[in-house]
């Protein structure tokens, strides 16, 4: 790849031109103060080589809070002709249905503030976190089976929550097309006692409130007000697919030589997506996401029971509705507008977010008239954003936008920079309450290791393809 | 250049790990790529040997039977929680490997997990000889 050079085209949006085997250009969504320290990885690189996938339609893109991934930069979107398009693991990774839920409470800030350690220590307790972390929930493989195919459905079926909380989940908690077939023994054995379980590194459940509002309307729809507290869980579908996605990249190396495909780096393996290699990925694929609906749908349960407790109130004095929940590693077929054409395209979407406007099909009725609402986790001590869906989503960027802060910092870089320090009894003097199954999670995650997430969803909203509504701040958190 | 005794190295990735290895042989490499990965999810020096398994792998290619290697350790660590301390190629071709690990398995009491490594990529990945020595990069999804 020769030296990587920008046209720009607006002040929020660089282009990389199209040039040796890339079949369309890149685009990055980033404001110049933003575009110094994007090129100062191989960011741009990645989603110029995005670019060279057969059946890649109009872009490569990427979003603010781009950065260095592996094969598919983090925080890149790009969407594929479902007929004459590919699939690829590396488009979606690892962590498939890695997402954000995000929960209101009928309480406020002064109500629980005082009692954040015992509620934080409760949630602890619940919840597990951490290295291979084991839930309460011990299924048999015949009922992960299950769970593979209902998603959230499976776990309200067995008491985990209401029917109400369905509507307000991308997709209702449910993806169709899962094959538990097309899933290995292997994946089906990490995933087995992970349902209920947080995981480590970046994941998190964090308990805060709504410090600013900044589209009144909007906020009022999502029955978002100031200084009511919220609840966002982020984690996604653990080792099961984890599993299901190195399981598929071996399989996708061996199909890029059968398809006669030529790669720039060899994470973005794949397969076209109507061959059986690809629909076998969509099928396992779908598991996982409905793995990771599901375990977000049962540790939500968890989260209610554990506010009862510490507090002491019921759970209908305590609220915790749930307001939306997202994914941000997923590949879904949807219909958008190509040049004024309607077309069906498999999106991938890794470290990205859908973001659909204001009457769009596919979210809650009730949110009809502001758009889909879109959960941007911050770090742990500065603050979250939620968003809703604009038009510009629908026109430039197949219905998405960013999902977080991206690092600014390398974790072992983070880890230097937090030795000698003691990361929780500093959030703490900030009056926020961290419990973390390891000290070197903490130290990997100091917020100063992340971007400001404020620049990131200020940048999406120059851009008209999403629309702040509020601000969360954290007070506590439980973490791997 | 390291120096002979460098078994592996650190990179610099924004949002993950990774890891250059080096060996004198192709075996020497891979056991140093295995503890190169188990000293990012724990302290090795708190694992006693208690325990002996038998591995055998086949790839496609080098690189991904190097891949291949480290996923099936990180694996049985994940889903039998057995912390492997010692690791011994018994035989290896290009695209074939039979080894042997002992260890234990994680005590909680005993043992700190710093991570968990969600998996092993091919994202830069190499493998090559290079002035008599070999040296690979492998980089991990955390």
């Amino acid at each position: 790849m020769p030296e990587i050079k920008f046209n720009k085209i607006q002040s929020y949006l660089w282009e990389i031109p199209k040039q040796g085997g890339m079949r369309v250009p890149a685009r990055i969504y980033a404001t110049e103060k933003m575009m110094g320290a994007i090129q100062s990885d191989n960011a741009p690189v990645q989603a110029a080589n995005v670019a060279h996938l057969p059946g890649i339609v109009k872009y490569s893109l990427a979003m603010p809070d781009i950065h260095w991934g592996y094969g598919f930069p983090i925080g890149g979107v790009a969407a594929f002709d479902a007929e004459a398009g590919v699939i690829s693991p590396g488009g979606v990774g690892y962590d498939i249905n890695c997402g954000v839920r995000l929960m209101a409470s009928k309480l406020t800030r002064a109500e629980i503030q005082p009692r954040m350690k015992s509620l934080v220590a409760s949630l602890f307790r619940s919840v597990p976190t951490g290295v291979g972390a084991q839930g309460e929930l011990r299924v048999s493989s015949k009922v992960e089976k299950r769970a593979l195919l209902g998603g959230a459905k499976w776990a309200v079926q067995e008491g985990y929550g209401s029917e109400e909380d369905l509507e307000y989940i991308e997709e209702n908690g449910c993806v169709a097309g899962a094959e538990t077939a097309a899933v290995s023994e292997r994946a089906l054995e990490r995933g087995k006692n992970q349902l209920g379980t947080l995981g480590s590194g970046n994941h998190f459940l964090e308990v805060g409130y709504v410090s600013e509002i900044y589209d009144a309307e909007a906020a009022r729809a999502l029955g978002l007000q100031l200084e009511q507290v919220t609840v966002i869980i982020h984690c996604g579908s653990r080792g099961f697919g984890h599993q299901v996605c190195d399981d598929y990249i071996s399989v996708m190396n061996r199909a890029v030589q059968k398809y006669d495909i030529s790669l720039p780096d060899r994470q973005l393996c794949c397969a076209p997506i109507k061959s059986p290699e690809g629909r076998q990925y969509l099928g396992a694929m779908r598991c996982a996401v409905n793995f990771a609906f599901a375990n977000r749908q049962v540790i939500a349960s968890w989260t209610r029971d554990a506010f009862a407790s510490a507090l002491n109130m019921s759970k209908n004095e305590i609220g915790l509705r749930l307001i939306y929940e997202v994914a941000h590693n997923i590949a879904k077929m949807e219909t958008h507008l190509v040049d004024g054409k309607k077309m069906r395209l498999c999106v991938h979407r890794k470290g990205a977010t859908r973001a659909y406007a204001p009457g769009s099909h596919g979210i809650p009725a009730a949110y009809a008239a502001v758009g889909q609402p879109v959960l941007i986790p911050g770090d742990m001590g500065r603050y979250s954003y939620v968003l809703v869906g604009a038009q510009g989503a629908m026109t430039d960027t197949f219905g998405s936008t960013c999902h977080g802060a991206g690092r600014a910092m390398s974790r072992h870089k983070a880890k230097k920079v937090a030795r000698n320090r003691f990361i929780a009894q500093e959030l703490a003097a900030q009056g926020i309450v961290v419990q973390a199954s390891s000290r070197r999670t903490l130290d990997e995650e100091i917020p100063e290791a992340y971007k400001d997430v404020s620049t990131v969803v200020d940048a999406c909203q120059m851009a008209g393809i999403s629309k702040k509504v509020a601000q969360l701040k954290p007070l506590g958190c439980i973490k791997g | 250049m390291p120096d002979d005794k460098t078994k592996f190295s650190h990179i610099e990735h924004t949002a993950d790990v990774g890891i250059k290895i080096f060996g004198a042989t192709r075996t020497a490499l891979f056991e140093n790529a295995a503890e190169g990965l188990f000293d990012i999810i724990t302290n090795l020096k708190q694992v006693r040997i208690r325990e002996t398994r038998r591995i055998a792998l086949v790839a496609g290619d080098g690189e991904e039977l190097l891949v291949r290697w480290l996923s099936e350790l990180n694996y049985i660590f994940l889903t039998e929680m057995f912390l492997p301390r010692r690791f011994h190629v018994l035989t290896m071709s290009e695209t074939e490997m039979t080894a042997e690990i002992s260890g234990e398995h994680l005590n909680p009491a005993q043992h700190v997990v710093h991570t968990e490594v969600k998996a092993v990529t091919y994202h830069g990945l190499y493998l090559r000889r290079e002035s008599g020595a070999w040296q690979a990069q492998v980089i991990f999804d955390l």
